[in-house]
């Protein structure tokens, strides 16, 4: 609270990024929030904005209507104040300066946040997930791989999970050396296994190869992974760098590995950029697409030169050719990149989704999440910039990742238990540090911090309302039809994610949405299924006349829940702010606010659910 | 002339087709005097039959003896065939090139067209003027139905019937069509029934250079506009074209002459930059090279977004002046048979819910497109495929079908049928079994009527199939994984009661949805219409006059004889966007006599949204694209 100066300041006006319509309001802000509450009384609307959701504030130059103050956020909201008094807008801007640059984790809102749950509540959510039983479900440990406990205590690799699963035959020694052969010692293990053809999904970092090292202990590891698997003579390496990257790499001690050294292996370079490339080109793409009155030609060019879609169909492309390699001809596949914390995530975690219909389920997806990416260690911390940090490790990668499975989506409506907005919902607490699923960079690290112990977990929050992240295409036989899925990435299959990117710009949303008006129709459905039963309980009842009357009644009051409905229909149901629980009546509950308010003879489809559908 | 003089070698065996996406199918090649037809003589596969009017070029090529025709077609498919044999290829390939080329009206197929179906009414008396303007009787009296055009002599692409201001007679349009461009006098297009408003649309009126300027006509389009009211008229072209058209005896209405109305100047390309457009496209949507910038770029100079935004803009503008200015609007382009029907006709499925119903969608083509000259045979006499140099084509129907595709993604709630309702109309516009499209005008379709065959041309596409097809499937599909028909039922039967269902006996089951593939009949795009505010007003949707029908076999109630009594079904109101009617529910368990419950449900205003929004389709940019 010691760097608030000015908790409060009226009278100032948001404007609209794509037209000219502006509101006027007051700003409040709080330890954890900057909140924007409308004057306006009939449309009262809220803006609540987390503090660690805060990329970038720019205080422009004093014009004659006040100060301009845009706020940039790591969820793609631009917000553009204009504050009256100069002092007051310098005194949030500076205060906002230093809220938004943490420097110690223990500063991070998940630390602070408090939902209302007991603590046996919030034990129960981090007991969610299970990676041990993922494994089990794959068939790990089996006759070819078992559980190591070499990282026992993360000596061998710090930021590896403790429970590590390597080929039977790969013994200790085989282990450590391989791991001091592999930069930050990422030697391979399994991440997937495809049970039915007993092939292996393996991930690790680039060998220390320099031009001309080798090591045995390295070199029989991957044999290993290559005997554990009957139905195939050899293993693929997948380098999902682009060759020259790899090469120039070798220059530094590190490099790929040499075909000559390693029997029985195929190696292959997919081509996906570095952090450093997808970085700049998302930047480009919201630069395209933030502008004002784009025309059709411009918007393509600028989508063609920030790169942004070449880059996804480059990683789309690259987990289905490690899909292929493994369903197809049964091999085992062996991902790595540089470190093997982004791109080999995104390949895995990708590639294991197209494999496997469990991970298209909610529960499925949050496992995989967890697996690839929370616990082998992808830097989630440097990445999304949890602290004040080095700003060329920040990266959209795991935004990429989100934005490819929406891809998927698009292409297999049936396929995906959950929609779109879970996917929203998750970048949105990637980025918020309220849970403590994505905090730091690896599980050692959240360990040291407690974080099971202290924070709450994201999974749990997810699950309490999982009705609003269903897919009502979904279809359960679909997995049976369609295990394993073979989409397109065609360049006109790849669309723009506008509900990602725009998500917070009402204008630019379809006015209306299937996927509203069906889980409208679900719930009006539900309650007709109820009218039924009363009704059928009636009619057992010996006296007829009364019956009627219910009978009556129930249409009476049906018809008042209809009526009700069409208002409540217009009720919020967004995901805005990243309050969370707090206030969870935004989420709009299909129950909520009925009669409130006639119905409006325009209609502004509220992006919540706008968003889901198009 | 014989078609079998044409046909060099009718038959070849051995013939193998290939086709994107689909399996191969070997088999014998046929070609007889209107179709090309591969089949492989085996039960359950399927057979290609295809037009050669739908043939839009063919390319050769030769391995040894095996030779392979690559078939491009209007509809833009592209198929390949192979054929074992050099000279037979040779034949089969110089027979499709002359018949593919046909221009004799008299040979062409909607001529020798046979219906499978039972022709339950007759599609040309479907959408007759009188009737329509039965409608617009109804609801004002400042109109008249006008003979004037009974044999095509003022304006050739008029209709016999047109609807004119009720104070204006005769005289006074003859002498307005000798001022407009092609005789296209200022007529009816929409009356907005909520404020009383109207649309008209023109030619362009000849002031030629010196400006020359008409009383009748100014006497015309002045007696639609109330006392004290300005009207706006809308030019689909640019100032500096409708400038340049004066000195080819064209022009526009200067202030001066018709200080009543506003003018306001918008840019729709010509046809043949349209035509460059839609070629440019489909070459972006076939390339092989897989590169995300090559088809960005090209996807980018082939401009057809650019066109798609204009056009809807435009419309955006002329509903926005209609119903929140209280306006009359006048729009015209040069000839007023292509772009400004692209206009007045978004501009109604903006303003009018009935439109944006498989019925009224038909009735708007037939109106606005049909009965208002549009040049179908001129304009869709090739495609993107055709080597050779266009004449007077271009895709303006199919740029009008793209833009009610761009409102039906942002209103997917709004509209009764789905996108596949839009590809069916795209394909019969360039190639037909049907009459419909034939011709450039109604006064020529009217002459073929008296050629002795004509009675094969009465037909139109059976409305009744085509509900079954394209209800909107999709959002069928999502509804029906919630049961909602079964509910419904069970609902009805239990209100009007007697009997109860057991719960879950009634299935339903999960049609595919359509995933997407390289299927570019339909243009991947997603536009959303310009910056500056513009929105669609809202409207009340109103009932949809169609039938629904859940397909036969779906639903199976146990429990016969249950009876459902004539007048007791009451319906709960409810937000459903799939308009009903007409349950049909198999065999002889159960009688709900439709009409009944279709009336019922009518009268009572149930079962339906009234979709009050068609809200602000505002104004997002050319970025809410996704291809």
């Amino acid at each position: 609270m010691e760097h608030i100066r000015t908790p409060k300041v009226e009278q100032v006006r948001l404007l609209d990024r794509f037209s000219n319509k502006s509101a006027s309001g007051t700003l409040h802000l709080t330890a954890t929030h900057l909140i924007f509450v409308e004057s306006n009384a009939d449309a009262a609307q809220e803006i609540w904005i987390l503090h660690h959701h805060i990329g970038s504030v720019e205080k422009l130059s004093l014009t004659t209507s006040g100060c301009p103050l845009v706020i940039q956020c790591r969820n793609f909201r631009v917000v553009h104040f204009v504050v009256q008094r100069e002092r007051d807008c310098h005194d949030i801007y500076s205060s906002l300066l230093r809220l938004l640059r943490p420097v110690s984790y223990e500063e991070l809102y998940a630390f602070s946040y408090n939902p209302k749950q007991n603590e046996q509540q919030r034990e129960e959510g981090w007991q969610l997930i299970d990676l041990g039983a993922e494994f089990e479900r794959m068939g790990v440990p089996c006759d070819q791989w078992q559980l190591t406990d070499v990282n026992r205590n993360y000596k061998i690799c710090e930021t590896y999970p403790r429970d590590l699963y390597v080929p039977i035959t790969a013994s200790k020694p085989i282990i450590v050396g391989s791991s001091k052969f592999r930069s930050k010692g990422r030697f391979p293990v399994l991440t997937y296994f495809y049970q039915e053809k007993k092939a292996a999904v393996c991930r690790c970092s680039q060998p220390l190869s320099g031009f001309s090292a080798r090591c045995l202990e390295d070199e029989s590891m991957l044999q290993a992974i290559s005997k554990a698997n009957h139905n195939s003579r050899f293993v693929y390496v997948m380098d999902t760098r682009p060759k020259l990257n790899a090469m120039a790499n070798r220059a530094a001690g590190k490099g790929y590995e040499n075909e000559d050294n390693y029997s029985n292996i195929r190696f292959q370079f997919v081509g996906i950029e570095n952090i450093h490339v997808m970085r700049t080109s998302l930047q480009k793409l919201l630069e395209v697409v933030g502008t004002r009155s784009l025309s059709v030609n411009d918007y393509l060019l600028g989508l063609e030169s920030s790169g942004w879609l070449r880059h996804v169909k480059a990683v789309l492309d690259a987990a289905i050719f490690l899909t292929k390699a493994v369903t197809v001809e049964g091999a085992s596949v062996l991902v790595h990149c540089s470190d093997g914390w982004d791109r080999t995530a995104q390949v895995c975690s990708l590639g294991a989704l197209l494999m496997d219909p469990y991970y298209r389920t909610i529960n499925g997806f949050m496992v995989l999440i967890e697996k690839d990416w929370i616990s082998f260690g992808h830097k989630f911390a440097d990445r999304c910039d949890q602290l004040d940090g080095d700003p060329k490790e920040v990266s959209p990668v795991f935004t990429q990742f989100l934005e490819c499975v929406w891809q998927l989506t698009e292409q297999f409506p049936q396929a995906f238990e959950f929609n779109e907005w879970l996917l929203l919902q998750i970048h949105e607490h990637v980025h918020s540090c309220q849970y403590g699923n994505f905090l730091a960079n690896n599980q050692r690290q959240r360990e040291e911090l407690q974080l099971k112990d202290r924070t709450h977990s994201l999974w749990a929050f997810l699950l309490s309302e999982g009705q609003n992240y269903l897919n009502p295409a979904f279809c359960h036989t679909y997995a049976e039809t369609h295990p394993v899925l073979e989409p397109s990435t065609l360049p006109c299959h790849l669309k723009f994610w506008r509900n990602m990117y725009h998500q917070f710009d009402r204008s630019m949303h379809p006015r209306q949405s299937v996927l509203k008006n069906v889980l409208t129709l679900k719930e009006s459905n539900r309650q007709l299924e109820d009218t039924i039963m009363k009704l059928e309980a009636v009619t057992l009842s010996p006296s007829h006349p009364l019956s009627l009357a219910l009978l009556k009644e129930a249409q009476h009051q049906e018809e008042v829940g209809e009526e009700a409905k069409k208002c409540c229909s217009d009720t919020e149901r967004t995901v805005e702010g990243s309050s969370g629980s707090e206030r969870k009546e935004s989420y709009g509950d299909l129950q909520g606010t009925y009669g409130a308010k006639v119905e409006p003879a325009v209609v502004s489809l509220e992006f919540g659910v706008a968003r889901m559908t198009c | 002339m014989e078609f079998a003089e044409l046909i060099k070698t009718p038959r070849v065996d051995g013939v193998v087709l290939r086709r994107p996406f689909l399996p191969t199918v070997e088999g014998t090649l046929c070609l007889t005097g209107h179709h090309l037809i591969l089949s492989s003589r085996q039960d359950n596969t399927e057979e290609l039959w295809l037009l050669h009017a739908n043939i839009d070029a063919i390319e050769k090529r030769f391995v040894g003896s095996l030779g392979t025709i690559i078939v491009k077609c209007k509809d833009l498919r592209v198929i390949q065939l192979d054929i074992p044999g050099m000279e037979e290829c040779l034949n089969i390939a110089s027979s499709i090139e002359v018949l593919s080329t046909l221009d004799s009206v008299s040979l062409m197929y909607p001529l020798f067209y046979r219906p499978m179906f039972q022709v339950i009414e007759d599609g040309w008396k479907s959408f007759l003027p009188e009737d329509a303007f039965k409608d617009l009787e109804s609801m004002t009296e400042e109109w008249r139905l006008s003979d004037v055009n009974k044999d095509y002599s003022v304006c050739s692409s008029y209709p016999p019937l047109v609807a004119v201001p009720k104070d204006v007679d005769d005289d006074t349009l003859r002498k307005a069509a000798a001022f407009r461009h092609g005789g296209r006098f200022p007529v009816l297009s929409y009356y907005h029934k909520k404020n009383g408003m109207v649309m008209m649309r023109s030619g362009q009126p000849l002031t030629g250079t010196n400006g020359r300027r008409c009383k009748e006509d100014e006497k015309l389009i002045n007696a639609t506009l109330r006392a004290g009211k300005r009207g706006y008229i809308i030019d689909t072209r640019t100032v500096s074209v409708a400038q340049q058209a004066k000195a080819r005896g064209g022009g526009f209405e200067s202030e001066a002459n018709y200080p009543q109305w506003r003018r306001i100047h918008k840019a729709i390309e010509r046809s043949s930059i349209l035509q460059e457009s839609l070629i440019k496209l489909v070459e972006a949507c076939n390339d092989q090279s897989h590169s995300m910038d090559r088809w960005l770029s090209k996807l980018e100079a082939s401009n057809w977004q650019t066109h798609v935004k204009e056009i809807l803009t435009t419309a955006c503008l002329a509903a926005q002046c209609i119903d929140r200015e209280g306006a009359s609007v006048l729009v015209h382009g040069t000839e007023g048979t292509d772009s400004t029907l692209q206009v007045t006709s978004l501009a109604q499925i903006i303003l009018d819910p009935a439109c944006r119903t498989i019925q009224g969608f038909q009735a708007l083509v037939e109106r606005e497109w049909l009965q208002a000259g549009h040049p179908f045979q001129q304009r869709c006499s090739q495609s993107a495929y055709s080597n050779s140099k266009p004449r007077c084509e271009a895709p303006v129907f199919l740029l009008f079908l793209d833009c009610v595709w761009q409102i039906l993604r942002q209103f997917p709630c709004s509209f009764q049928f789905s996108q596949h309702f839009l590809v069916l109309l795209f394909e019969h516009t360039y190639a037909s079994q049907f009459g419909t499209f034939m011709g450039n005008s109604a006064s020529e379709r009217s002459v073929r009527e008296l050629h002795p065959e004509s009675h094969t041309l009465c037909l139109v596409m059976d409305i009744h199939c085509l509900q079954k097809v394209f209800i909107h499937l999709d959002l069928f599909h999502i509804l029906s994984c919630y049961s909602l028909n079964s509910t419904w039922i069970k609902y009805i039967l239990f209100l009007t009661h007697q009997h109860t269902i057991p719960h879950n006996d009634i299935t339903i089951p999960h049609n595919d949805i359509t995933i997407p593939h390289n299927d570019i009949t339909i243009p991947h795009n997603d536009i959303t219409i310009p910056h500056n505010d513009i929105t669609i007003p809202h409207n009340d949707i109103t009932i949809p006059h169609n039938d629904i029908t859940i397909p036969h076999n779906d639903i199976t109630i146990p429990h016969h004889d249950i009876t459902v009594p004539h007048n007791d079904i009451t319906v709960p109101h409810n937000d459903i966007t799939i308009p009903h009617n007409d349950i049909t529910i198999p065999h002889n368990d159960i009688t709900i006599p439709h009409n009944d419950i279709t009336n019922q449900i009518k009268s009572n205003q149930i079962l339906f949204v009234t979709y009050t929004w068609l809200a602000d389709v505002n104004a997002s940019v050319a970025k809410c694209l996704c291809f």
